[in-house]
């Protein structure tokens, strides 16, 4: 597959740019110098293999411990099973690394709340999967110090080599899983491909393009061509319509990206973290999108919409460009089209810019780890050997092909040394999806801790349409400015929490009136950037930046 | 009601010389069993409400999951500080009352109304009918409810179509900063006037009949007959919702609001717990948001204070 | 009481027109949510997402959504564990309240004014989730069917109106049976919770319905799925279709997200729309003057 290989190469011309960065002093004091490292392999994540085939961990282990760990039951997974106990998958798993694995799950949608209860009472089992970074007050460093969870630095290199040994090999992937400390908390979600990256973009009826005769646009003005054909000739009345209220139909620098900047914070050029609307250009920005608004090329409810707005217009023709996810918005929508008019279809455009030719310096794109979660082992564990066996076993290959494409013969079948599904997940019978079969064989659809592997992906997605999508959105340059996984100190989140709301309240408010023309753009300078400031826009830049300095010398 | 009447006219006089606790004392003595019957409410309060109620304290703290509780960091009254200074602090307080106002002068007489009312159909079959229906939307997720209302009056939606004949502009309403308040309102009552008159209907069994064939025999006409004889009959309990209802002034819960607002109606819809929520520090800082709660309770309970002595004053009812 | 009607004034007839038609555009108005659930969740995915306006009858017509939620196997234990909770629940609900109220709507009572203090307070005053949750473990009632009772004996709320019903009570009814030698139990069980049949309908109702949407307390105090209540498993049910996942790109059930939602809501609520119905029948006027004259 052409994508894998293309995306293979990225990866490897990446982590050959990275091979010169520092891993930092607190690194893993033992360098893995038996692992393999060829390209396919280090894409996959998987090149490890090696080491786990040394025999530092020898799966089975021995004693048949027993672990608790807490995680939340994935979605799929909870249409056939009441726990992830009774999964195919985790008895596979007890088997290959003999240890006995008990999850508990908390009531799905009540993550947080569980969690914070599960911390309050003392009783914690050996493994907790949480989003430790964004999900605990003062991060990992505070749970340490609360002896709640206790780094793995000291015994990873000897219980997790295979761990150890895949952080050595992707120092970009290292830094991003420790502390400003340099405390390694746990066992990452990891994407381990761009591939992986990509969850949202631009799309629009094919059908309309060809009726209007024009090519797919790529800039500004071919989208507002392209949006005043569809209002003119195919009775669009709200060409452009979104799922998310308020400001969010610019989200992941969509249109705005063209102007070079985001709604949000981002970094710049000079790698400063910088608030979008308060950048030169987005006056230029809001003035277009107010011409846009005035001549009816903008859904007139996009600050009040939802999915079932969305739905609605995309379904019936009042709309024809939309950006949104490929599975939920591209999919659902490409089929359901399909359904209504089998000759009507949408087709995904690359992330508009303002001059024809140039690379998108602003898309969707996320990185290798983005604080999904961390299996932690918690400070009172008293089967911490154990535990690391287990969380270990996910970073190995045996483990990596376990975790990405299940048992070889049952879930999958190796054809040319690529692992493809067998039928009996990819066409199950009469009322069970891909989706609930992959959930009980594998764990690639949900986050959990092992790397993501994007041959997984391309088999996953069902439809041409999703395939194009992928390859085509993530063409940018847009890992350039999203922020790494920053960390503010405990204090200093609580203060940039306070403000970056409030920053968000008043850009939404005064922004979308200013698209809606309700405001003046005139007074882009005289209301809208003063109030920013008042706002408390300088502290909260100072407060990114710091937590970004201290995370670019790790 | 006179238990005390049963004891002798000396014991009352010793009975009024002595201490609070003393007479508190002597009821026991006398009514044993009445106080057996109270134990176990008294204990439910204890176990499940005092014994916790520790946790208020949070609003005073640094509170961090994973540490034991009282080895928390004490803060004072950081966390209301930082709220009180907070720039939306005045609008979110003002934009709470009103909402909270609102609801209560044109919600609260709702149900009273359809309840009297329906107290007024000959057929029983007819009203019966009428109660069932009326009481289901309390019972649809607040989810449905909101996604209903934003479709009906969007700018093409049925209800706004529907004004339109009477020339009302034909705008997405929830786009419009002054529509929101009745808006809300309104689709309060809509889906709470039939479960909320539950509650009187009930009341109005109690009203003695017989005074009504007197007051027919005496030639009132009905709308006397509401005035003089269902009303004051029904006032005790429309007093007691009405106290607990002012009770709840501060507590507009976020979920509607979040459902139903966008940034371009912010100046008139955000409230409290909607910040709070914003904030995304529910989760996160248990000692800002208990503080914020911990405010809300006050005022509440001040709230409560009052009605309950007014009440007093004008109906002679009130909840003690 | 109608047959000795004396005489009706044109005034009165125009009310009682007027009145027949505004309660019934009422009805129409309050009926329509719930048939607009109704059929969405009979609709067709795709053909609910095309619709607008009003929606009068399903979009297309499908029992896949229904299929979808059957298809959970949680569903019949989340009943029976519901039932159980709505039927023991109320009842422990009733009996507390009753004491309760019983007590405090004696006037006569030196402590009763503190009582209700002590008792207010409680509504405006919590510990909050953390104390309440680790409390419940504490009484060793975490995981267990009982947490999801115990800690909700008594609403006072609830209370406050049964007392302000008792207090309405004549109290020539008591003091007469006093006088026949009646205890304190015999007055609250014998004539106090009869004449307020009403009041103690409208309890069960709003105790049952509680009972019956809770489900905060369940994933608090309820580690063992097999003890959820049924709106638990609902409620998960909704939040796996809703979650708007990144990660996910599967089409396949997506599309019947949204009728799956509406027939959750019917799932979940038509069972418990039966009950006030049957508590009607205690809604009838003049039980008082039968009591004083039997």
């Amino acid at each position: 597959m052409s994508a894998k290989r293309l995306s293979a190469l990225l990866l490897t011309a990446l982590m050959a740019a990275s091979a010169a960065v520092s891993c930092g002093e607190d690194s893993p004091s033992e360098p893995v110098s038996n692992a393999v490292s060829s390209s396919d392999e280090a894409a996959s994540g998987a090149s490890s293999a090696e080491t786990a085939a040394s025999g530092e961990i020898t799966y089975p282990v021995e004693g048949n411990p027993t672990v608790t760990y807490w995680c939340r039951l994935t979605s799929n997974a909870s249409a056939s099973v009441a726990s992830m106990n009774d999964l195919p998958f985790t008895a596979e798993l007890e088997e290959r690394t003999g240890i006995d694995v008990e999850f508990i799950h908390p009531a799905q949608g009540t993550d947080k709340e569980s969690f914070n209860l599960l911390v309050a009472s003392g009783d914690l089992p050996d493994i907790v999967y949480y989003s430790w970074f964004n999900g605990y007050p003062g991060g990992p460093e505070a749970a340490f110090k609360n002896r709640v969870i206790e780094p793995i630095n000291e015994h990873m290199a000897e219980w997790a080599p295979a761990y150890t040994a895949y952080l050595a090999e992707n120092p970009e992937v290292a830094k991003m899983v420790q502390t400003d400390e340099g405390n390694y908390p746990g066992f990452p979600f990891i994407r381990g491909e761009e591939i992986l990256w990509i969850s949202w973009g631009p799309f629009v009826r094919a059908d309309w393009l060809e009726q209007i005769g024009m090519e797919k646009p790529t800039t500004i003005d071919g989208w507002y061509e392209m949006l005043t054909a569809f209002k003119n000739e195919c009775g669009a009345t709200a060409p452009l319509t979104t799922w998310d209220k308020d400001f969010g139909i610019f989200n992941s620098g969509f249109l705005v990206g063209a102007w070079g900047m985001a709604t949000d914070m981002y970094l710049n050029d000079d790698g400063e973290v910088v608030y979008g609307p308060a950048q030169p250009g987005f006056k230029d920005f809001l003035a277009e999108m107010q011409k846009w608004y005035a001549e009816g090329l903008i859904d007139p409810n996009f600050y009040a919409n939802d999915r079932s707005a969305a739905e609605t217009n995309l379904m019936n023709g009042f709309s024809g460009a939309i950006a949104a996810s490929p599975g939920q918005g591209l999919g659902v929508f490409e089929k359901s089209l399909k359904e209504i008019d089998p000759s009507a279809g949408y087709t995904p455009l690359q992330w508009p810019t303002l001059n024809e030719g140039e690379r998108p310096q602003f898309g969707q794109k996320d990185t290798y780890f983005n604080n999904f979660g961390l299996a932690a082992v918690t400070a009172s564990s008293e089967n911490k050997e154990a535990a690391y066996a287990l969380l270990d076993y996910a970073y190995t290959e045996e483990g990596h092909m376990l975790y990405n494409f299940g048992t070889e013969g049952v879930s999958y079948t190796m054809e040319d040394g690529e692992p493809l599904y067998t039928e009996m997940i990819t066409n199950p019978g009469e009322g069970m999806s891909m989706s609930q079969m992959l959930a009980q064989y594998t764990m690639p659809q949900d986050d959990f801790p092992f790397v993501q592997d994007g041959r997984y992906f391309m088999q996953y997605m069902q439809l041409d349409v999703q395939k194009e999508a992928i390859q085509l959105w993530q063409e940018t340059d847009a890992e350039k400015h999203w922020l790494p996984p920053i960390t503010p100190t405990e204090e200093e989140s609580k203060e940039y929490g306070t403000i970056k709301t409030n920053l968000d309240a008043w850009r939404n408010e005064w922004c979308v009136g200013a698209v809606t023309g309700k405001n003046s753009i005139d007074e882009y300078e005289t209301v809208f950037l003063p109030e920013l400031e008042s706002i408390g826009l300088e502290r909260a830049l100072e407060i990114q930046n710091a937590a970004l300095e201290r995370y670019n010398n790790r | 009601m006179k238990d005390s009447a049963a004891v002798s006219n000396k014991k009352r006089k010793t009975y009024q010389q002595l201490s609070y606790w003393g007479k508190v004392g002597r009821d026991i003595a006398t009514n044993p069993v009445l106080y057996l019957m109270f134990l176990p409410v008294v204990l439910y309060y204890i176990l499940f409400c005092y014994k916790p109620m520790y946790g208020a304290l949070i609003s005073f703290m640094d509170y961090v999951p994973g540490i034991p509780f009282w080895e928390n960091e004490w803060i004072g009254f950081d966390n209301f500080v930082r709220f009180f200074n907070d720039r939306n602090f005045f609008r979110l307080f003002k934009n709470t009352l009103v909402i909270s106002f609102s609801s209560i002068i044109f919600g609260f007489p709702a149900p009273i109304i359809l309840a009297l009312l329906l107290n007024e159909l000959k057929s029983r079959t007819y009203s019966r009918v009428v109660q069932t229906i009326s009481y289901m939307p309390h019972f649809i997720s607040i989810v449905v409810i909101c996604g209903l209302i934003r479709d009906f009056t969007m700018n093409t939606g049925v209800i706004t179509q529907f004004l339109g004949i009477f020339g009302f502009p034909q705008v997405t309403m929830l786009g419009e900063p002054s529509y929101f308040v009745p808006l809300y309102v309104i689709s309060g009552i809509w889906q709470e006037i039939g479960y909320g008159s539950i509650i009187y209907l009930a009341a109005l069994t109690n009203v003695d009949q017989e005074l009504y064939e007197a007051a027919r025999i005496d030639g009132a006409n009905k709308w006397k007959q509401t005035i003089h004889i269902t009303f004051p009959s029904i006032t005790p309990t429309i007093m007691t919702m009405l106290i607990m209802r002012l009770g709840n002034i501060m507590s507009i819960g976020y979920e509607k609001i979040m459902l139903l607002y966008n940034s371009q109606i912010y100046e008139t819809s955000d409230v409290i717990s909607t910040y709070v929520y914003r904030v995304g520090l529910l989760d996160m800082d248990f000692g800002y948001s208990t503080a914020i709660g911990l405010f809300n309770s006050v005022i509440n309970l001040l709230i409560l204070l009052l009605a309950n002595k007014l009440s007093y004053k004008l109906t002679d009812t009130g909840l003690w | 009481m109608s047959k000795n009607r004396i005489k009706i004034s044109i005034g009165e007839r125009i009310f009682d027109v007027f009145n027949v038609v505004f309660l019934f555009a009422l009805m129409v108005v309050c009926l329509y949510p719930m048939l607009y659930v109704l059929f969405a969740s009979l609709s067709n995915g795709v053909q609910l997402m095309r619709h607008i306006g009003l929606l009068l009858r399903p979009a297309g017509f499908s029992l896949s959504a229904y299929e979808a939620v059957a298809r959970n196997e949680m569903i019949p234990t989340g009943y029976v564990n519901t039932i159980f909770i709505v039927a023991v629940g109320t009842t422990v609900n009733i009996f507390m309240s009753a004491l309760g109220a019983y007590f405090l709507a004696r006037r006569d009572q030196t402590i009763g004014k503190a009582a209700m203090i002590f008792i207010v307070i409680t509504m405006f005053f919590s510990g909050g989730m953390i104390p309440g949750y680790l409390n419940v473990r504490s009484l060793g009632l975490y995981n267990s069917i009982w947490a999801l009772i115990f800690p909700v004996a008594l609403n006072t709320f609830n209370m406050i109106i049964l007392k302000t019903a008792f207090m309405g009570i004549p109290s020539s009814l008591e003091e007469s049976a006093k006088l026949d030698g009646a205890g304190h139990l015999t007055v609250l069980f014998r004539i106090f919770l009869p004449l307020s049949k009403a009041t103690i309908a409208v309890l069960v109702l709003y105790y049952g319905v509680s009972h019956w949407n809770s489900w905060f307390n369940a994933f608090m105090y309820i580690q063992d799925r097999a003890l959820y209540p049924l709106q638990l498993v609902l409620r998960e049910i909704l939040i796996v279709n809703d979650t708007n996942s990144m990660l996910n790109v599967s089409v396949d059930v997506e599309q019947i997200a949204d009728t799956i939602k509406y027939a959750v809501v019917i799932v979940a609520t038509v069972p418990i729309l039966v009950l006030y119905p049957f508590l009607q029948k205690y809604f009838v006027k003049g039980v008082m003057i039968g009591a004083v004259k039997g």
